[in-house]
């Protein structure tokens, strides 16, 4: 009865001591699952602002030896802060680890409001016995949120007076609240500069930009036409209420080359009669900004017509000047009466330019004078006619 | 004394063609189908004008032709003739018949007063007939098409009626001749359509047999062959008075036209199309206008010589 009694006191010791032992095995289990299953990122602080949505690339090990299903479940979020995970684009809480490493990732969506500080957002992963814990730091900045951004894709151009110099200009906002920036030059009389939205030809103002974006426009600036050649700095601002971005543009104008032909009266048109040689003033101005060399004349004109010029080539013009060629429009004696084109070209070896004369050509009057003496003959019989026998 | 005398029988004989059937029958022939050619134009410029900026527009009332009728300038070129054979067909040989000339004659005038006083008189009517219609049509054609001319326009309507009253009067003078030549009203009147006809017709088919002939083009075709037949065609049918006012007319009317005779394709390289000036048209036609004329006194004045050789006993 007492040894009875005995071996029931003897179970219910060991059973006692088996659960003690169960209790102090379990922590050292612990310490070896994390051996097995460990989630890990590259960065695991991160500086970020308010508002600001972050990225966390987040690797999962198991090196256990078999395939496991793992739950993911953020554990400590602070408040007001969302976090997802996301695996192939799609929102997920398990993830299915073979015997390599998985990856996915977190996105923390950071309130506009959260204050500067240190954040710690911690992931869990566990299946069965095995789990790991990753502890993610956010430290929020006020400092990183203060200032827009107001930047140029080229720092300067270059081209002649009449270039169209566009840039392009893209404009930050890193408020937390959407703003609008109203755009601006400070230019020199003469100068036009042109804000339009990148893919559209309307002239902007001012532009709305959400918060912790970036809007992209084309600015495009004309020099007047008579600029100098030299280096141009144009100061652009963009301003909204709380805050005034600058930068600058450089545009360096080179000479330009260009003529003009012409008549000095800027008559582009001639009267001939057919056969006879005509002269014509024509007039070649230089229009550009650098001096030109070596101007050649040349004409095109129709079958059988002539156009000899008193110079062949003009050796030079300064900028704003001009020089005057007599040039003889000799017709031909076949042409018949009415409008005639003649073109006339100067060419250099930068810039060409042509005119189109309208030669206009007259009967010769001889054959009406001839008309007009037969009739006289006529006359002159017919009164000899009635002289003789009229006097019947 | 004989000015006086010639202006007592242009009076006279101006009295009798305004007076008589067969000017008014002829005048209405001429008058209606003018017309209708000029309401068939203006009908189909008047849409024409809206759409094209083309400048002589007025002119055109001329030379268009309707639908179903031929133009202004067509119908005088072909009933012109008939006016002027009209009026001159039977103005001697008809006073012959009737027995009027010798007693005219018998008056103390002068013999050349008569031949002249009725061409002058036929010349009139030809000239009141031309402008009168030419003023109408001007009118007409204000109120149609709602375009008043330009002086450029006026210019070359002007030179359209004196050539048309060339026209008209070429045919009178030959007529007239015809009238002299032959003693009965009807053979002279069948010689005038006979000739006009010819005139008119038949001498744009001989034309070309006659070229044909010459310089036949159809075994070679050169372009100088081609150019000689077209050539030799054209001068023939220039004979015809029908053929130099058609040329005068449309050339007047069209200040687009600005050569009459055959070009090269040299010749057109660098010409622009435009149009010509007035006096550069006038001065394109004015060996037209001086053949007209010239054959004009030409007739009269062999008429003129026959009569006062011709006896006058009968």
């Amino acid at each position: 009865m007492l040894k009875e009694k005995n071996s029931k006191k003897l179970k219910l010791t060991s059973l006692i001591l088996t659960f003690m032992l169960m209790f102090l095995l379990l922590p050292a289990f612990k310490v070896s699952a994390a051996q097995g299953l460990v989630i890990y990122t590259t960065y695991p602080s991160i500086a970020a602002k308010s508002g600001e949505n972050i990225y966390s690339g987040i690797t999962i090990s198991n090196t256990t030896g078999t395939n496991m299903l793992v739950n993911l479940n953020v554990v400590s979020l602070p408040e007001n802060w969302e976090a997802f995970i996301e695996g192939g684009g799609k929102i997920i809480d398990k993830i299915y680890v073979t015997g390599n490493t998985q990856n996915f990732d977190l996105t923390v969506k950071i309130p506009d409001d959260a204050g500067e500080g240190k954040y710690t957002v911690v992931l869990e992963a566990a299946s069965g016995n095995y789990s790991d814990r990753l502890n993610l730091e956010y430290n929020i900045k006020k400092e990183m949120e203060n200032k827009g951004q107001l930047q140029t894709n080229y720092a300067e151009l270059k081209g002649s007076s009449d270039t169209t110099f566009d840039f392009e200009l893209k404009i930050t906002n890193n408020k937390k609240e959407a703003q609008t920036y109203s755009l601006g030059a400070d230019v020199a009389r003469g100068w036009q500069v042109n804000f339009t939205a990148q893919y559209d030809t309307k002239q902007i103002a001012s532009i709305p930009i959400e918060p912790n974006a970036t809007s992209t426009l084309k600015v495009s600036v004309v020099p007047p036409a008579n600029v100098e050649a030299g280096e141009y700095v144009i100061p652009i601002a963009a301003t909204s209420s709380n805050e005034s971005l600058t930068t600058e543009l450089k545009v360096i104008i080179t000479g330009k080359y260009a003529m003009e032909i012409t008549t000095p009266q800027g008559r582009l048109n001639a009267e001939t009669t057919a056969g006879k040689r005509t002269p014509v003033d024509i007039l070649v101005q230089n229009t550009g900004s650098s001096e030109l060399r070596d101007i050649k004349l040349t004409s095109w004109k129709p079958n059988g017509w002539d156009v000899e010029f008193e110079n062949d080539s003009i050796d030079s013009i300064a900028p704003g000047e001009s020089a005057t060629v007599k040039a003889y429009i000799t017709s031909d004696e076949k042409a018949i009466a009415g409008d005639y084109v003649v073109s006339i070209n100067a060419n250099t070896p930068e810039v060409t330019d042509s005119v189109e004369f309208r030669v206009m050509v007259k009967t010769s009057t001889i054959w009406g004078l001839v008309g007009v003496g037969v009739i006289i003959l006529l006359i002159a019989g017919l009164y000899w006619v009635f002289n003789t026998y009229g006097r019947r | 004394m004989k000015s006086k005398c010639l202006w007592v029988l242009y009076k006279k004989e101006m009295a009798d063609h305004l007076k008589s059937r067969r000017f008014f029958i002829i005048l209405m022939l001429v008058v209606i189908t003018g017309f209708s050619a000029i309401y068939a134009a203006a009908y189909g410029i008047s849409s024409a004008v809206e759409q094209e900026n083309n400048s002589f527009v007025f002119l055109r009332l001329f030379t268009t032709s309707g639908s179903s009728i031929p133009s202004f300038v067509a119908f005088i070129s072909f009933l012109g003739p008939l006016v002027g054979l009209s009026l001159g067909f039977d103005s001697i040989n008809g006073e012959v018949n009737r027995g009027s000339l010798s007693r005219l004659l018998a008056q103390p005038i002068p013999r050349d007063t008569v031949i002249n006083g009725k061409f002058l008189a036929g010349v009139s009517v030809i000239t009141l007939m031309m402008l009168s219609m030419g003023l109408a049509i001007g009118g007409l054609g204000i109120i149609m098409i709602g375009i008043p001319p330009t002086s450029d326009e006026i210019l070359r309507i002007l030179a359209f009626l004196i050539f048309s009253i060339f026209y008209i009067s070429l045919w009178l003078a030959i007529s007239q001749l015809f009238s002299l030549l032959l003693r009965q009203t009807a053979t002279s009147a069948l010689a005038c359509i006979a000739v006009w006809l010819f005139l008119s017709v038949f001498i744009g088919l001989l034309s070309g047999v006659i070229a044909d002939v010459l310089y036949p083009a159809d075994k070679v075709e050169t372009v100088e062959a081609v150019l000689r037949n077209s050539k030799t065609e054209l001068m023939i049918n220039r004979i015809s008075p029908s053929t130099v006012y058609n040329e005068a007319v449309i050339t007047m009317l069209n200040p687009g036209v600005r050569t009459l005779g055959f070009i090269t394709q040299d010749q057109l390289v660098g010409a622009i199309p435009g149009t010509l000036p007035f006096f550069q048209s006038l001065l394109l036609t004015w060996p037209h206008l001086v053949s007209l004329i010239a054959a004009t006194m030409i007739c009269f004045a062999v008429s003129y010589v026959y009569f006062m050789k011709q006896e006058v006993r009968m």
